[in-house]
């Protein structure tokens, strides 16, 4: 059961295709409020006390439902949970009122040192029983639900599980919703070599609450296939044909455009946005 | 398999000092082999770092070139580690990491000073909101018990070296580069609007400023400015921040108990 927020959301995210909010679009966006159906951002782009990314949000936020996405939360470290961070984040979702808050199933500190990167967590009863109880005390915190990627990886350790089953697991110990990246999956699918539509049957159907897609990199030339979440270009046809069983699986599902670097001109992410809708629109039009 | 503790202080030993971090045999390598799978981890915080570095500091990396900057930022990462989640704070050792270094010293000696500019612009770009009433109220009363409240942006700067020329020539390089014959120079950094303004000011304006920012009197402001230039006028001085929007309030120093 999702709990109630203590913040309900100025406007509530349609089940619609909406892209990340990135700096080069910020002016544009202002000054033509194109539509748009939701935005996402990064919750440590507003960490600042102040300045122009809270002055151009503050205006934003009045047109445009949005989602907080977080980088920075290491919520799978044995290091301690940096307490600063959390409370930063508090104050901006209790300023901004957004409809998601999401973080990532990863880890990023050890001995007080930030690698700033989304690494890889070994799939142990361990390590999912540490989630737990850091995405428990986040969710307490917050005094709402937070949603989980699933993250791109480049290794994978000696498992216990399956990274499908140790999402599920943790998603059932701690009661969060699960942001499903869908070209993470089909990234993982190949660096991995699994069965990316096996994978969503593990996760629980009704805990994916939004879903991401991105565009990826294939390195060529190596001893084994290995794709880079790059994040700078379209979205593959791969990951377009995932997509739609992600949407079979789970049904529609808010789902956001991310691109991060070689950040194209706004039209090719409404573009993407827009395509991604199209699907949405089917699977609305579906019978239940 | 090792502990979660055990595992993740490996993966940090691989990444600072390359190798496996002793968790080698954790990983699934494949036929790429783990090493090569840890090089994609490294390689991609090195990226994020250097990009971090690169948009906060574009005057210093004008300075030195890309390949130079490049080796600077590397051996930052590994002597000034990152203790936060929040990219918008790495680099903040990044001018005193220049400081030291001889290699960037010896040939460019102003590169810390303009690396010291550039984070002031990043935390004035940064910092509070205040509100600016559309005329201060300057309260009458003794110089020694009022003091003024500054925009928080505001932040002050003083070098040895041309340091505001320079900075200003790095962003639109037209002709020759300042000399540096022109010697010391000082500053005012603050934000206007979306925007980060920087601007060259009299030594003792800088005093008075540093005096103010420190939340002393506008008697002991007023001292710090004629004593850097006995020609020095604090309501001038005052006159022109708040034309600038950089004093909030003119209020009562808190009594002393």
């Amino acid at each position: 059961m999702r709990r109630a927020s203590h913040f309900p959301p100025l406007k509530p995210i349609p089940v619609r295709a909406g892209i990340g909010l990135r700096a080069p679009h910020v002016a544009r966006i202002l000054a033509e409020r194109p539509a748009i159906h939701w935005l996402e951002v990064h919750s440590e782009n507003y960490f600042a006390a102040g300045g122009a990314a809270h002055q151009a949000l503050e205006r934003i936020r009045t047109d445009y439902p949005l989602s907080f996405h977080g980088v920075g939360l290491s919520l799978g470290s044995v290091d301690p949970l940096d307490r600063a961070h959390l409370k930063r984040l508090g104050e901006i979702v209790a300023r901004y009122e957004p409809a998601l808050v999401s973080e990532h199933l990863s880890w990023g500190t050890v001995n007080a040192e930030h690698w700033n990167d989304l690494l890889p967590l070994p799939h142990t009863r361990e390590a999912a029983a540490l989630l737990a109880v850091r995405i428990a005390e986040v969710q307490e915190s917050l005094g709402r639900q937070i949603l989980l990627e699933n993250v791109s990886s480049y290794l994978r350790f000696q498992d216990e599980m399956t990274e499908a089953e140790f999402i599920a697991e943790v998603q059932q110990r701690s009661g969060c919703a699960l942001l499903l990246d869908v070209n993470n999956v089909y990234v993982n699918s190949v660096n991995h070599r699994f069965d990316p539509i096996e994978y969503l049957a593990t996760l629980p159907q009704e805990a994916v609450a939004e879903i991401h897609l991105a565009g990826h990199t294939r390195k060529a030339g190596l001893a084994d296939p290995l794709i880079i979440d790059s994040h700078d270009d379209f979205v593959s046809t791969e990951v377009w044909a995932l997509y739609e069983h992600a949407l079979t699986r789970f049904g529609p599902q808010p789902t956001l455009i991310e691109w991060d670097a070689r950040i194209p001109p706004l039209e090719a992410l409404l573009g993407e946005a827009a395509r991604a809708d199209d699907l949405l629109q089917v699977r609305h039009a579906e019978p239940a | 398999m090792p502990n979660l503790r055990e595992l993740q202080q490996g993966f940090a030993a691989a990444m600072a000092g390359g190798g496996d971090g002793g968790i080698g045999a954790e990983i699934v390598g494949g036929a790429l082999g783990a090493d090569a799978r840890l090089g994609v981890y490294r390689h991609a915080i090195a990226a994020t770092r250097l990009r971090v570095l690169r948009e906060t500091f574009p005057a210093v990396e004008s300075l030195v070139g890309e390949a130079f900057f490049e080796q600077l930022a590397q051996r930052y990462a590994s002597q000034c580690p990152s203790h936060s989640g929040n990219l918008c704070a790495y680099g903040g050792d990044f001018p005193r990491f220049i400081a030291r270094c001889p290699q960037a010293a010896d040939p460019v000696p102003y590169l810390a000073d303009v690396a010291w500019l550039e984070w002031r612009r990043q935390e004035a770009a940064l910092a509070a909101d205040a509100e600016i009433p559309r005329q201060v109220r300057v309260m009458s009363g003794e110089p020694a018990r009022l003091r003024a409240q500054l925009h928080p942006s505001l932040r002050s700067i003083e070098s040895a070296f041309p340091v505001i020329s320079i900075h200003l020539w790095c962003g639109a390089p037209e002709g020759p580069p300042p000399s540096l014959d022109a010697g010391a120079e000082c500053g005012l950094i603050w934000r206007s609007g979306a925007e980060v303004a920087e601007a060259v000011v009299h030594p003792a304006t800088h005093a008075a400023v540093e005096v103010l920012r420190r939340g002393r009197s506008l008697a002991d402001a007023a001292a710090a400015g004629a004593a850097s230039d006995p020609q020095f006028d604090l309501d001038e001085c005052l006159r022109s921040l708040i034309a600038s929007d950089l004093i909030v309030d003119v209020i009562p120093l808190p009594r002393s108990p």
